[in-house]
């Protein structure tokens, strides 16, 4: 498996593991995702834009959500801070990132973790590449002013 | 953002890392993929500009070669001790032909006649004469007088280096014809004294010029063919110029009583706002190659008319510009066009937010200024460089937003992106971009 591949699975596994937040389900959602690309009728190679795919799985993760309201919740919810998998550092930087909305979480995720371009966010999006810039300075402005705040206390 | 402040990031979102990659990736699905997509992925590990630049150099080798032999077959045929016949002919009607069938009229038709010429001579390797012959409408005092029909006949004398020389003229209702030294070391030369017959049927498509080679014949002969574009539905011709402007349904005159639109939204102060300035220092802009790949229209104007509209509750606004250079436009210096872009000023009753959500009774004749974040503000007057999609007689931003345009702020061809005054470009830039991707 190329390099490449495997950066893209991963991407799209965090883009999945923070909407569902579950490492099982997140990776079922990323394969699907994977799967329904081959199948997608604008597939070219698997090097190709991934936008297709974060599309595929944005849409995905909303069907898991659709599913799992019909269905009866599980006795034990899995927690998986419980089960030592979250590697956290940094509480106060992660309690931080906790207080932003979902959207703007998912717009660090994008643009600073997975490290995607502007132009690839801003088409996933439907916002403009200069939109995005301002919303992701006002969001690492908020981030910074947080921590700041907690480190004087 | 620094690499360790990522790092803290990626870490502080606390998402473990995938186990089953690897094993997905080896599914039979993935294997036959990959096979497909090996001659595809090769051809695209090489970068771009290596890619197109090697498709290039070896189509001008091609080309070049190809010219090379066409260059040896006709220089070949001279000798140093070959003598120039002229052989003068005069034709009326029908296309004229000298004896080696190497001559061939070329004849454009419009609405009007117009004729491109394009004459095509063929030099021998050592001092041949070369006889052009002038249609008879041409200055007189250029010519002698030739036998016949009142044609006229020049001589040039050129010595030649076995290079083939292409020469063009531009005229209207006008004839001429191409002579050559063939390989019988023969120059023929032909003279038009009447109008000619129309040839060729030109088509109607919006494109300027078309080229085509022929080359049953020696020697090759260009054939130029200018297409009239086609006129534009409704478009009234103001002064010389076409005015493509449209007039919206709705046009608001905005009073003095403004509004934010926060305000309405929120009940607040109803402070009179002004527009933005654009915005300094921060906030990436697109690059000027990806504006030029996004747009159909690229052109400088200078704004003439302000027109504040609304679409589906929201405001538009709409600037009439008269276009001052078409850098790739089917328009002309001096044509007039109607832009619209997102955002601008709408009465508080008509702002879909304040009907949806209520608003203060307070500000019910109130306009509401909603100009967003890297929108477009126009300033009266002002010169511009507008990259742009057009909707059937609109045209729009192609970002919708304030980068998709450039102005002009120091009078020596630089630019300053409207979104961002930071962002200069240069015209030398913008027409660089629009070389390579258009």
């Amino acid at each position: 498996m190329s390099i490449d591949l495997k950066e893209k699975y991963s991407k799209i596994y965090r883009y999945c593991y923070l909407r569902v937040n579950d490492r099982a389900t997140a990776e079922d959602i990323t394969q699907e995702a994977f799967l329904r690309f081959l199948e997608h009728p604008q597939y070219q190679s698997l090097d190709q834009d991934i936008r297709i795919l974060y599309t595929i799985a944005g849409n995905l993760c909303k069907d898991h959500f659709r599913k799992q309201t019909h269905d009866e919740l599980p006795e034990d919810i899995p927690d998986d801070t419980a089960n030592g998998e979250r590697l956290i550092e940094d509480i106060s930087l992660h309690q931080a990132l906790e207080s932003l909305s979902p959207e703007d979480r998912e717009l660090v995720l994008l643009r600073y973790v997975n490290e995607e371009p502007l132009g690839v966010i801003s088409q996933l999006l439907g916002i403009s590449r200069f939109a995005i810039d301002r919303r992701l300075r006002k969001i690492l402005a908020s981030l910074r002013s947080k921590l700041g705040k907690e480190d004087a206390v | 953002m620094k690499r360790k402040e990522k790092e803290a990031l990626k870490k502080a979102f606390g998402i473990p890392e995938p186990l089953g990659a690897d094993a997905f990736f080896e599914r039979p699905e993935f294997a036959e993929k990959k096979e497909d997509d090996r001659s595809i992925l090769l051809f695209h590990r090489i970068p771009a500009a290596l890619r197109y630049g090697s498709i290039a150099l070896a189509a001008v080798a091609v080309i070049g070669v190809w010219g090379g032999v066409k260059n040896w077959a006709k220089t070949d045929k001279f000798d140093k001790n070959d003598e120039s016949v002229v052989v003068d002919t005069t034709s009326s009607a029908e296309p004229s032909t000298g004896d080696d069938g190497n001559v061939i009229i070329v004849t454009t038709t419009g609405d009007s006649t117009v004729v491109d010429i394009i004459t095509t001579t063929a030099e021998p390797e050592n001092n041949v004469d070369i006889t052009t012959t002038l249609p008879a409408d041409d200055d007189p005092e250029n010519g002698t007088t030739a036998a016949g029909s009142g044609a006229k006949r020049t001589t040039a004398a050129k010595p030649g280096n076995g290079r083939t020389t292409t020469t063009s003229s531009r005229t209207s209702s006008r004839r001429t014809t191409t002579t050559a030294a063939g390989g019988s070391h023969r120059i023929t030369t032909t003279t038009a004294a009447e109008k000619p017959p129309a040839v060729q049927t030109t088509t109607k498509r919006p494109s300027v010029t078309v080229v085509t080679t022929v080359e049953d014949t020696y020697p090759t002969v260009i054939v130029t063919t200018t297409v009239q574009p086609d006129p534009q539905p409704d478009s009234p011709s103001v002064g010389g110029v076409n005015d493509y402007t449209v007039s919206p349904y709705i046009m608001y005159n905005v009073s003095d009583k403004v509004v934010d639109a926060s305000t309405v939204q929120n009940g607040g102060s109803g402070s009179i706002p002004k527009p933005s300035d654009p915005i300094e220092g921060d906030g990436e802009v697109m690059p000027v190659t990806e504006l030029v790949k996004g747009s159909d229209q690229i052109l400088m104007g200078v704004i003439e008319e302000i027109i504040y509209t609304s679409e589906n509750g929201y405001p538009v606004t709409q600037v009439n510009i008269r276009v001052t250079q078409p850098l790739y436009s089917y328009l002309e210096p001096g044509d007039m066009i109607s832009i619209r872009s997102s955002g601008g000023y709408i009465p508080v009753k008509d702002y879909a937010p304040a009907r949806e959500n209520g608003y203060p009774s307070a500000y019910r004749d109130y306009y509401v200024m909603d100009y967003r974040e890297s929108q477009y503000i126009p300033e009266m007057w002002s010169e511009c460089v507008f990259f742009l999609k057009q909707e059937g007689r609109i045209f729009k931003l192609c970002t919708d937003d304030a980068e998709s345009v450039y102005c002009d702020f120091d009078g020596y061809g630089r630019y300053e992106c409207w979104a961002n005054n930071s962002f200069v470009t240069t015209y030398r830039k913008i027409w660089d971009a629009i070389n390579t991707y258009k």
